[in-house]
């Protein structure tokens, strides 16, 4: 089992809840394709994590988020901001 | 033997003018409608800017006790018919038809309705809420307003709407249901709460200072799309009885093709539209390569104008390179149900000008996007025969074939 920091764990939550994965299955790796999500699953994640995070996501940024671990890369860009 | 179905009127209204008049004028020299928008506070929103109708005063076409009982969406309709008989100079009885498209009806009152409900109890609100937003108000309008009880519907397929609605109305004629329709499509989305759920996906241009040069269809450097309001109706008659009172006719329609793609909520798919238009061209019995010009759904996002420039590709070969496509959106705004009627409108009158408007905007070549998009300058052409493409959310297509009319 990864180790999952305290942001990641949240991501984890949210990305389970929009694209209806079970969170055992999702690992840092994990793309959101593989996870069962499409264009709109991705949009409502992205929504999601700007409004838990209280981040405002770029489009170019939006673009990225292929996958869990570029989604906790560009939360954490953004919390430090 | 094979009944034909000529346009004899033309309604418009949109944020570049009233009328057929005014609207194509401004298409053809590349003005554009697209401006900062006016009627609500975007300053907390992505996007701030699109083609409000800010001209339309609704006691020009509706009775003062009237109004307020009428959604504006409702209102568009309701004034771009009228408009369309007018210019058709018909005397309607009770036979006509009457098919109207719209993507989201009245959803100005809904959302306005909804917003009192949460701010003032339901005590507040507005008793006719529903008659008001329902999709098939607009049809209601004009069937009372011009005593029509002939065959007719409301139909909604996002933005192919306007489209299908003509579509249908052309096949109602075509095939003996009827003699006369008004036919054709009316949006009017731009409510906060609406526009802040557009802004919510993210395709909406970014270009917020500069709103005349946001919506860059088929350019290397489009991001996303405007929104626009607007209506456009038509007249559509059997031919024999047009000749009979010597009305203006615009053109014949002698194709129509619909479709789904079933295979995504928003994304086009390449398939899907290329069976819209294959339908339209085998149904008007024409070779492909004898289209002269395309009117093109030419959205501006990143996939939209990729997927069309591909079935374009797929159903005309070769020739697709000596097909001009060009696509009014950047000067109206994606005007949504009503997009796919504002776009024979404009087909009509560019058989009747010989001129194509040009796509405004273009500035980057974009290799995914390779064809003849009629780049920044409204362009003389011969033309012939017309297409006009509307591809929706949902994976609706909808394709008109026109052609210059000549009574042989």
């Amino acid at each position: 089992m990864e180790d999952f920091d305290d942001i990641e764990r949240q991501i984890r939550t949210i990305i389970a809840e929009e694209l209806q994965a079970d969170e055992k299955e999702i690992r840092k790796d994990s793309t959101i394709a593989e996870l069962g999500g499409d264009s709109l699953k991705a949009l409502m994640l992205i929504t999601s994590l700007e409004n838990h995070f209280n981040i405002t996501i770029s489009d170019e940024d939006a673009m990225k988020i292929k996958s869990f671990s570029a989604a906790a890369a560009i939360v954490r860009k953004l919390k430090r901001a | 033997m094979r009944r034909r179905v000529v346009i004899t009127g033309l309604g418009v209204l949109t944020s570049l003018g009233i009328g057929k008049d005014a609207f194509w004028d401004a298409l053809v020299h590349g003005k554009s409608g697209i401006r900062k928008i006016s009627t609500f506070d975007t300053s907390h929103l992505r996007s701030h800017i699109a083609g409000e109708i800010n001209g339309f005063d609704p006691l020009e076409y509706i009775d003062r006790k009237e109004v307020a009982t009428i959604d504006r969406v409702c209102q568009f309709s309701i004034a771009a018919s009228e408009l369309a008989v007018r210019d058709s100079r018909i005397r309607l009885d009770k036979d006509a038809g009457v098919v109207v498209g719209t993507g989201l009806g009245g959803i100005i009152t809904d959302d306005a309705q909804h917003q009192i409900y949460h701010a003032k109890g339901p005590r507040f609100v507005h008793p006719l809420t529903i008659p008001m937003s329902m999709y098939n108000a607009s049809a209601c309008h004009i069937s009372q307003r011009f005593g029509i009880k002939g065959p007719g519907f409301t139909l909604s397929t996002a933005c192919s709407s306007g489209t299908h609605a003509i579509g249908e109305a052309y096949r109602l004629i075509k095939d003996g249901y009827a003699d006369v329709n008004i036919a054709g499509g009316s949006e009017a989305t731009l409510s906060q709460g609406i526009f802040s759920a557009w802004c919510a996906m993210r395709i909406l241009s970014r270009r917020n200072d500069t709103p005349e040069q946001a919506c860059r269809p088929y350019s290397k450097d489009r991001d996303g799309m405007v929104l626009g309001e607007g209506a456009g109706f038509v007249i559509l008659e059997e031919l024999s009885r047009a000749l009979k009172r010597d009305a203006p006719i615009y053109a014949e329609i002698i194709g129509y093709g619909s479709s789904y793609d079933a295979s995504h909520l928003t994304a086009p798919d390449v398939h899907g539209q290329a069976m819209a238009i294959d339908k339209a061209i085998r149904g008007a019995e024409i070779r492909p390569e004898e289209v002269d010009y395309i009117n093109g759904h030419g959205t501006g996002t990143s996939l939209n104008d990729k997927i069309e420039t591909d079935s374009a590709k797929m159903i005309f070969g070769q020739s697709v390179y000596s097909i001009p496509m060009s696509s009014i959106k950047p000067q109206i705004g994606h005007t949504l149900g009503a997009s796919g009627a504002l776009g024979l409108i404009a087909s009509c009158l560019s058989l009747r000008d010989n001129l194509i408007p040009a796509t405004i905007n273009y500035t980057e070549p974009d290799p995914e996007c390779d064809l003849d998009y009629v780049p920044n300058t409204a362009r003389k052409a011969n033309l012939n025969i017309v297409m006009t493409n509307s591809f929706g959310f949902g994976g609706n297509n909808g394709v008109l074939v026109t052609r210059r009319f000549t009574p042989a």
